[in-house]
């Protein structure tokens, strides 16, 4: 500044002048955003922790844009509940679409991230700390983080929020070892303050019912331990053995489930807005096998198609088939009306069904498990009661069901497609324990149909089962059309670039390469 | 050339015949018989030349025999006069001049200077063809005109966006675009009525900006308004143009093949890879009941003209100048009206100008303006990728069905009386019958502008005054969006959208101003304040879904689809500043100027900052003696620095209150510590003028850097933010302009004059952030990012792209497909020109003038969605090859040569379509030379007007934007884009056509 003194000392004397009508005052006041909020009331803290559980399920807006993302066009197809009819989108062909990942990864980080906010304004170093608030929110991270691990493997989770420029990975072995812990830590707390309430309408699953939420992190330890038990067979063991005789119990009937009520206009049911824009149908692997079934549940998730019958398609149609009327979305079933929000958009979004405890539960049994003195097929058979109760089916038609020797159907329809059932396992209980095995695997995939592919997904990599077509076509050079040949998705593009860092250190702890074929952790 | 050769000849016979000279004196006086001094006096086609003095007198040596004097001065009309041999004393009156002030450069609050006394460039745009070849938005007339003002609009229809940049992109976070000052106070062009202009400056530095503050640090367009002048008497001014806008088709359409997939016929598809069209009888795609369950294939090679119809903007304005010796005013109104390229696409324009100045007492004088602008604009063409883009569901119409039958056919009602959209795919994700589209998804915007300005000045003395002036910019604009139930996907049981929005913003200023003469020495000081306001709040309101059919009114919304969000920000900047010239002998001028602001939208450890400039003139043909031919040498350099504010609400962390009462977390970490940005300058030119100015010429070297840029980078969102705000950066603009002006021919009858520009801008990120070596400035969410990259010219423009090999061979998958990379991580261009030039020609012949402007803007790319959509989808006749086979270029992973046979359809399928389109395959080089501008006007002469009214009366014909003579981007205009934002400059995306203009225009003067 020194060129322009004479600048300067003109500017000294209106300086002078400027001190005299003290320019400034109230800028800081005026610099305020009025309409946020700076710093959060305990009502408000309850309010922030919707949009936590809205974001942690990737329900991100009205346009549901992360559940589409990673739901929609990665669980959802790998999982065979649907096929994609959409024919801009290359997922069902097993292409890794790197802005995809990168906006589901965003979008999930977001609600993950508020989650963060409120561990740490509820947490032990916080002002005021809530500790029964803490305790649900470390079951809701427990919740949202399993899905995710099981997406990528390694991945940010105990560095959530660090506000850094290079946020690390955590293995998934860490991940799946901290959710069980901390899951451990909230049902103590949990336990003893099961008269309070948390959140309260601000928790849009269980509306601040502390019993259910004890309910839902015993049957989350379940699960987890349940994944687990083949890398890690004596922790998995440890685990859900206290699940099962953990205080306050499982979800073992419908009245508990967990499940998102949306609120509109900002958050909906997303497989209600993804459904009306028709862009999947029911797979071809769940027409054999509610078809074989004579299934009632079929009725009750897939509607008619628009030409009638009910009626799936292949997985991994190249856009010239999913142009062939076999394959039209009007000749296919797209979900039942009631989870679209033209229906009136209040249709809660189940996250957790009391049927998964069952299965997880006779699999636990299999496993030589100390979970309760119920037998393996009791509790398979009380899972297929809880999954029908869920869809308004009782008594004798259940009883029917669940003693059938119906086997998966054939699929029929054009050479190219038609294919015959890949297995022969009936409803009623197997004699063999590998076939048991199958009948659970096959049973749980129905009981998680429709929206829960993030678990189907994960846990067909881990037992194979139920058996699944293999796709039309492949467009991932580092899968094929085998069913099962993707293993995990890519990190997201985005991530190598701007957290390279984090990104580095994730893909040596996934012990292989950023690629689709690498299993992860659990899936030995 | 030859012209220019005569006129040298002549040159050196004048000079050859020396001659007796004699003395006379005379006297400069104004209109109000005030003394003119510092007027220039000169002999025409000879030597000698005087300076007034203080009262207006000067005495000059002149050849004996009659002679004719020039006299000429800041803010008057030249004017010749003739002196008889035998007079020794004249008395010589000039008229203020308002309409040319073409030597003149209005610099900060209205200080009107000498462009030969500046040290920075400037270039004045000749404002008469402004009133001709007409543009709604002044701004568009710019282009070609200015060496280093780059231009590029958005497609919206008729008052599209324009955004005009200076020397080049400077800002990531800041708009990199020029400052408009309207008479002083900021402005913009759109709402400018162009009859109301009386000169149009642009000043390309950002020493010019040390006195506009912060907000000009990229260059400035500076416009004066008319204003009445005093003892002129009343004149009327009458204009009226017709302008027509043709479409022109650009795109390559194939007519071969009908809707469908894999060679077949499909009623419901919505691509173009059906069968071969031979009149065959196939089902019909209508979903209407009432309709034939076949119809006849057919083609309909015209739909895309079809649908369009020939633009029609009709301008018709009236201005009145009035002027006694102690008031003088200006009023005008200006009526646009007119229809689109879409025919119910309407606009009627109203701007109402009416300015009074005037002396109150001898020391005191006033200027006051009000203008009133209001504009209705129905059914804006949406661009990009939006269900309701007429544009978007035109150019995805297939072939065999016609824009003729869909005119009545795109709706029918159903048994419940319910109005359905007719469309081959019902339900479709982003499908919509494009005469739904146009009919039944409309909008309305009104929006009103009204600006006042008030000034006073007060002469203290004669050399020592101080201006006070308040000026006031309100604007407020209501829109509404409605969509008729059964819009697919975004309005599915319809949707009504109101928006309201209003932005003041007033300006206080003080300005003192003292000149004086200290022997060889003048000082012209100014010291000066500013408190600037700005508000701007915004309520948007929409029914996501309507109970009653069609009906608009947010009333009408379903339970729980109503949603409202508001915004409201203000914004105020305090500021002191003096600016110092100090001439030596007329020659040499040194300039400082210095600024301190106080803004609210830094913290209060950053609020006040302080820059300034330092400059350096020399009228070297002043200094010394040069050659006669050399009419001006002038050498000017500059220094500056400018410091940026930001926009409000940066500097903290806030949860926002969503739809419905729930609170999410900022995503974007805060600029706590947030500083202004720096942007440093540094330019030299030259300013020559040859043979009495009729060869001029301005080149220029200049130099930027910004620094601390205030950067929202991208974070790693596992980290809390998905991007936080940091002062980094430097962006470095260099660059050369070059202007020339030519008079080769100047006759009574005949003149023939052009003038050229060039400006060539080397852009370069020299550091963005340590962590971060490049972010992303935007994206038009399907196909590109543009991104700042260090090392790298701003702007730069990734897409998907073939994989390939360490050869660069396309590898092919086992389908025989390319693989396409995953990512959007292939480097397909920069989106910014190399460089940009105009070359404008005028000739004049008696009554007729002709004018032509050439532009060119070379370098760049532009990436078409469009292309990666109607070749994805089949639709353009480049997809006719291969249909029954193609067997890629390309190699398989392990290098053998790919013989797997494929189809276009699934070849372009993979490459093109609107997910995941490869955008390098659909990028094209942006460079295009274009005839910009032609006018071709015929004054009727006096005496065929003798007998009416008139006392001048212009006819003229028009054209703008005629034809190319170059252009690479096939099938589109490359300076036509999606949107006029920073990060989206180089994307097209379902634009509207390239239209061809033409006027007509007569201007009548009583």
């Amino acid at each position: 500044m020194r060129k322009y003194t004479n600048g300067y000392n003109l500017f000294v004397y209106f300086c002078m002048l400027a001190l005299l009508s003290s320019c400034t005052k109230g800028f800081d006041e005026l610099n305020t955003d009025k309409t946020k909020i700076e710093t959060l009331a305990p009502k408000q803290l309850d309010k922030l922790f919707s949009s936590a559980e809205y974001g942690g399920i990737l329900n991100t807006d009205q346009w549901a844009g992360g559940y589409q993302l990673l739901i929609s066009l990665a669980s959802d197809e790998q999982s065979q509940f649907f096929s994609c009819t959409q024919k801009a989108f290359p997922s069902d062909r097993n292409a890794m679409v790197g802005r995809w990942i990168n906006g589901g990864w965003g979008s999930f980080l977001n609600g993950a991230s508020t989650l963060q906010t409120i561990l740490d304004q509820t947490g032990p170093n916080s002002p005021s700390p809530r500790p029964v608030e803490e305790a649900v929110a470390k079951v809701w991270k427990s919740y949202i983080f399993i899905p995710m691990t099981d997406f990528f493997g390694p991945l940010p989770y105990s560095t959530i929020g660090n506000g850094q420029d290079v946020v690390e990975y955590d293995s998934q072995e860490f991940i799946y070892t901290d959710i069980l812990k901390s899951l451990g830590e909230a049902i103590t707390v949990l336990s003893q303050n099961q008269d309070k309430s948390a959140f309260a309408t601000g928790d849009v699953i269980y509306g601040g019912n502390i019993t259910q939420w004890l309910k839902f992190a015993n049957s989350l330890r379940l699960r987890a331990a349940i994944r687990i038990s083949k890398v890690n067979p004596s922790l998995a063991k440890t685990e859900a053995e206290a699940a099962a005789a953990g205080p306050g119990g499982l979800i073992t009937t419908n009245a508990d489930n967990a499940a998102q009520k949306p609120t509109p206009p900002g958050y909906l049911n997303p497989l209600g807005v993804i459904s009306e824009w028709g862009e999947f149908r029911m797979s071809a692997s769940m027409e054999s096998v509610l078809k074989g079934y004579e299934d009632p549940r079929m009725t009750a998730i897939f509607q008619e198609a628009a030409n009638g019958g009910y009626k799936g398609l292949r997985n991994g149609l190249t856009i010239a088939q999913m142009s062939e009327s076999f394959n039209d979305k009007d000749n296919n079933s797209n979900v039942v009306p009631r989870f679209q929000n033209a229906a009136d958009g209040t249709e809660p979004f189940t996250i957790y069904a009391a049927a998964e405890t069952w299965f997880n539960l006779a699999e636990a049994k299999l496993n030589g498990w100390n979970v309760g003195s119920a037998s393996a097929q009791d509790l398979y058979e009380g899972g297929i009661a809880a999954s029908m109760d869920q869809w308004g089916f009782t008594g004798a038609p259940v009883a029917n069901y669940i003693a059938s020797h119906n086997t998966p159907a054939p699929f029929e329809g054009p050479s190219e497609y038609a294919a015959p059932p890949l297995s022969d396992i009936t409803v009623a209980w197997a004699a063999t324990e590998e076939k048991q095995r199958e009948q659970i695997g096959t049973q749980k995939w129905i009981a998680l149909c429709p929206t829960m592919s993030t678990e189907a997904w994960a846990e067909f990599r881990r037992t194979g089962y139920p058996k699944l077509y293999d796709r039309i076509n492949n467009e991932n050079p580092d899968a094929s059309t085998a069913a099962g040949s993707v293993k995990r998705l890519i990190f997201p593009p985005s991530e190598a670039v701007v957290n390279k860092g984090g990104y580095d250190g994730g893909v040596t702890k996934l012990g292989g390469p950023d690629k689709s074929s690498t299993p992860l952790w659990w899936d030995k | 050339m030859k012209g220019l050769k005569v006129m040298l000849f002549l040159l050196l016979v004048a000079n050859l015949v020396t001659a007796q000279t004699r003395q006379i004196k005379g006297l400069v006086k104004d209109a109000a018989n005030q003394g003119v001094p510092s007027a220039t006096v000169k002999v025409k086609n000879g030597k000698g030349q005087a300076v007034t003095d203080a009262n207006g007198a000067f005495s000059l040596s002149v050849p004996a025999g009659n002679v004719v004097l020039q006299i000429s001065s800041i803010g008057f009309e030249s004017k010749e006069v003739s002196v008889a041999g035998s007079a020794s004393d004249v008395s010589v009156s000039l008229a203020s001049s308002s309409a040319s002030l073409a030597d003149v450069v209005v610099t900060a609050l209205g200080v009107t200077k000498s462009k030969r006394s500046l040290n920075y460039a400037t270039q004045s745009v000749e404002t008469k063809d402004l009133t001709k070849a007409r543009e709604t938005n002044v701004a568009n007339s710019l282009s070609g005109k200015v060496a280093g003002l780059d231009v590029v609009r958005s497609s919206r229809g008729v008052g599209s966006d324009v955004r005009i940049v200076l020397r080049g992109d400077r800002s990531f976070a800041n708009s990199s675009e020029a400052l408009i000052i309207i008479d002083g106070v900021p402005g913009d062009l759109s709402s400018l009525n162009a009859d109301d202009i009386a000169s149009m400056n642009v000043l390309k530095g950002s020493s010019a900006a040390a006195l506009y503050g912060s907000d000009a640090s990229n260059g400035v367009i500076i416009i004066a308004t008319k204003k009445g002048t005093a003892g002129k008497g009343l004149a009327i001014s009458v204009n009226s143009s017709t302008q027509l806008d043709q479409p022109v088709n650009l795109r390559d359409f194939q007519n071969t093949y009908s809707q469908g997939s894999g060679g077949n016929y499909i009623r419901n598809s919505e691509l173009g890879w059906g069968e071969k069209i031979v009149g065959q009888q196939v089902d019909n795609w209508s979903v209407n009941p009432a309709d034939a369950a076949t119809t006849k294939l057919e083609s309909h090679p015209n739909n895309y003209l079809d649908f369009y119809s020939t633009g029609q903007t009709y301008t018709n304005g009236v201005s009145v100048t009035g002027g006694g010796d102690k008031i003088q005013s200006f009023f005008s109104y200006n009526n646009i009206s007119g229809k689109g390229i879409v025919d119910n696409n309407t606009f009627l324009r109203h701007n109402f100008n009416f300015r009074v100045g005037g002396n109150i007492t001898d020391k005191l004088s006033f200027d006051t303006k009000i203008t009133y602008f209001d504009q209705i604009e129905n059914n804006f063409v949406k661009a990009g990728e939006d269900f309701s883009n007429v544009n978007r569901q035109i150019l995805r119409l297939p072939t065999n069905i016609g824009v003729d039958y869909i005119k009545d056919h795109y709706q029918f009602r159903n048994d419940q009386g319910q109005l359905i959209q007719n469309y081959w795919n019902p339900g479709s994700n982003g499908g919509e019958n494009p005469m739904w589209v146009k009919y039944n998804t409309t909008n309305k915007m009104n929006s009103g502008n009204v600006k006042g300005l008030a000034s006073l000045t007060y002469k203290f003395l004669p050399n020592l005054s101080l201006l006070v002036r308040t000026g006031l910019n309100k604007y407020l604009s209501n829109s509404q969006d409605r969509r008729f139930r059964n819009t697919y996907v975004i309005a599915e049981e319809g949707y009504f959208g109101l928006t309201n929005s209003a932005y003041t913003e007033v300006n206080n200023d003080f300005l003192l101003n003292y000149q004086g003469n200290f022997g060889d020495f003048k000082v012209n000081a100014n010291a000066g304040g500013n408190m600037k306001s700005r508000t701007s709040s915004g309520l948007n309101s929409a029914a996501s879904a309507l109970v009653n059919e069609n009906v608009f009114t947010l009333n009408n919304a379903a339970s729980g689809k109503l949603s409202s969000n508001e915004s409201y920000s203000a914004y105020k900047k305090n500021s002191l500043y003096a600016s110092g010239d100090v001439t030596y002998r007329k020659y040499l001028v040194l300039s400082v100027t210095g600024r301190n602001d106080w803004s609210s939208a830094l913290p209060s450890s950053n609020r006040s900052y302080f820059f300034g400039s330092t400059g350096l003139t020399a009228i070297i043909s002043d200094m010394v003696k040069l050659p006669d031919y050399v009419s001006l040498f002038k050498v000017r350099t500059s220094f500056a620095q400018t410091g940026i504010d930001a926009a409000p609400y940066q500097t903290k962390e806030y949860f926002s209150v969503t739809p419905g009462g729930g609170i999410s977390k900022s995503q974007s970490k805060p600029a706590v510590d947030l500083k202004p940005e720096i942007t440093s300058s540094g330019e030299l030119g030259v300013d020559l003028g040859f043979l009495n100015n009729r060869i001029t010429t301005d080149v220029t070297l200049y130099k930027t850097n910004s620094k601390n840029q205030l950067v929202n980078v991208a974070t790693p969102p596992a980290s809390g933010y998905s991007s936080k705000f940091i002062n980094a950066g430097d962006v470095q603009n260099k660059g050369i302009e070059i202007s020339l002006n030519v008079v080769p021919v100047k006759t009574n009858d005949f003149s023939w004059s052009f003038y050229m520009n060039f400006a060539r801008n080397w852009n370069k990120v020299v550091a963005i952030s340590p962590n971060s070596p490049e972010f992303v400035l935007g994206s038009d969410g399907f196909m590109n990012y543009t991104k700042i990259v260090e090392g790298k010219p701003f702007g730069e423009m990734y897409s998907r792209g073939f994989v390939r090999n360490a050869a660069g061979k396309i590898v092919v998958l086992e389908s025989g497909l390319p693989q396409i990379t995953g990512a959007q991580n292939v480097y397909v261009g920069n989106s910014r020109p190399d460089w940009t030039g105009g070359f404008g020609n005028r000739f004049t012949y008696k009554d007729f003038a002709l004018s032509f402007l050439f532009s060119a803007r070379i370098g760049g790319v532009i990436t078409s969605f469009t292309d990666a959509n109607v070749i994805g989808d089949g639709f353009s006749a480049k997809t006719l090859a291969g249909r029954s086979g193609w067997v890629v270029d390309g190699v398989t992973a392990d290098g053998a040569k790919n013989t797997v046979q494929t189809t276009a359809e699934a070849y372009w399928m993979s490459v093109g379509g609107r997910n995941t389109p490869a955008g390098e395959a659909f990028t094209y080089s942006a460079s295009n030379v274009r005839l910009r501008e032609l006018v071709l006007s015929y004054n009727i002469p006096q005496k065929k007007i003798a007998k009416t009214p008139f006392k001048s009366a212009t006819l003229s014909l028009t054209g703008r934007n005629l034809f190319f003579l170059m252009n690479n981007a096939k099938g589109f205009d490359p300076e036509l884009v999606v949107s006029t934002a920073s990060g989206l400059i180089g994307t097209e995306s379902f634009c509207s056509p390239f239209t061809r203009s033409f006027g007509l225009n007569l201007n009548l003067n009583f």
